[in-house]
């Protein structure tokens, strides 16, 4: 299908209730549930026609509200009327009300966030809370060469080429002036190559990191590898930039 | 000159420990607290407490660009917020921001800590995993010990870095929760 649907984003069900409440301008103590459920409800039909997985979330609280509607339809049973019956609305008003209290505390602390970042330290700052993962670390390059070699288990077939380091150095760097991009670390060996290959390219990297000849970037920890000609691969120039790392060897 | 081990105790001239504080404000990559500065310098940290007043009055008085900011227990210089459009032409583009979801988690782990996932998630209604472990490699949240109950779930707290992430001297500048209770337009 070929159409756009541009909804608000809610955070939750509590998210979009308490939105519902607030647009519609009720006291949130006296919730007219059969008009908030039916919103909801619309809501949900929506968000169901695009997004399953995040519907299932917001599901609960429909059936949630439509027994709540259905209890307060019900007659009360006759009785003497100091033993009411608790409202039945009574425990979603209480979670509303904290849900409340933290989106305004959220609010507030997106304010001095706002606020502190405007507050630049020595150098431009290591923002707090980004953590660069720092020098890509020779443990995490042996990381990626595990799970290479995981990838390309070892074949029950005698290479017959024998592959020197500096023919793979020059194979890499050849690679590189075609793709002054970047190249994937993954892609630097062939699908099913043998192990020999895994292991010589792993060594002509190490050894071109060591001449400072190439340099290589992770966007996010635990993210792919990119390999890039010394020079070009300055930080900001690759996607969105965060968390990248030059390493040295 | 004083040798060997410590500088000489209250040979300080005391007008130059704003100064003092001063030159470990711009070197240190961390914030310095009071007590570091007594301890290099020798001086009581009742003096030091004082030197760094001086030193932030001194820059408020002078118009400077700078700022002293005490934050996470310590003390540390940035620039004043009013420059930061020149700053930021200048420098690289800002990190990406924290997700809604990921800011209602750390304002829920402000308030509650320590504190469940479980006991997250109840107050937001979704489930936190994938934002909280977010916030845990962003180091803006910690876990802080596990609680006694059936599963020994881990708590988690915040950390200094939200401190200095927020501009807070420690998690005692919050306003208390119930500050958001109610607004004057509400009808309860």
């Amino acid at each position: 299908m070929n159409y756009a649907v541009r909804l608000p984003v809610f955070e939750g069900p509590l998210d979009l209730l308490l939105h519902l409440v607030e647009a519609n301008r009720v006291d949130v103590y006296d919730i007219p549930v059969a008009e908030i459920a039916d919103q909801y409800l619309q809501y949900l039909a929506a968000l169901s026609a695009i997004d399953l997985d995040a519907a299932a979330e917001f599901v609960v609280m429909a059936a949630t509200l439509l027994e709540i509607k259905a209890r307060m339809l019900l007659p009360r049973p006759p009785g003497p009327p100091d033993t009411e019956e608790p409202d039945p609305r009574q425990e979603l008003v209480e979670r509303l009300v904290v849900y409340r209290q933290f989106k305004r505390a959220t609010a507030y602390l997106a304010e001095l966030i706002a606020h502190q970042a405007q507050c630049y330290l020595r150098g431009g700052k290591v923002p707090p809370g980004e953590s660069p993962p720092g020098e890509l670390a020779v443990g995490r390059l042996l990381q990626a060469l595990r799970s290479l070699l995981k990838d390309n288990p070892p074949v029950m077939e005698v290479a017959r080429r024998r592959l020197s380091v500096r023919q793979k150095m020059r194979q890499i760097l050849w690679l590189l002036r075609r793709n002054p991009g970047g190249v994937r670390f993954g892609n630097l060996v062939g699908r099913g190559a043998a192990r020999e290959e895994v292991v010589v390219t792993f060594l002509a990297l190490l050894e071109l990191l060591r001449q400072r000849r190439i340099t290589v970037r992770q966007e996010q920890l635990f993210g792919e590898i990119f390999v890039f000609p010394s020079g070009r691969g300055t930080p900001g120039a690759h996607g969105c930039g965060s968390g990248t790392v030059h390493a040295t060897a | 000159m004083h040798t060997g081990a410590g500088p000489a105790p209250s040979t300080l001239p005391p007008e130059e420990l704003p100064v003092i504080w001063e030159a470990l404000l711009w070197a240190s990559p961390a914030p310095v607290t009071v007590e570091q500065v007594a301890r290099v310098t020798g001086a009581t940290p009742d003096e030091a407490g004082e030197a760094i007043e001086a030193l932030e009055q001194r820059y408020r008085a002078s118009g400077s660009a700078l700022q002293v900011q005490k934050v996470a227990g310590g003390y540390q210089i940035t620039t004043r917020p009013g420059f930061a459009p020149y700053i930021e032409k200048l420098l690289r583009p800002k990190p990406q921001p924290l997700s809604q979801a990921a800011l209602e988690t750390l304002a829920v782990v402000a308030y509650m800590q320590p504190v469940t996932r479980a006991e997250i998630e109840s107050v937001r209604g979704v489930d936190c995993d994938a934002v909280l472990r977010t916030l845990v490699e962003r180091r803006l949240v910690r876990e802080v010990g596990r609680k006694d109950v059936v599963g020994r779930p881990i708590l988690y707290g915040t950390t200094p870095e939200f401190l200095r992430l927020l501009g807070l001297e420690d998690l005692g500048q919050l306003p208390p929760l119930e500050t958001w209770a109610s607004y004057p337009g509400d009808k309860d």
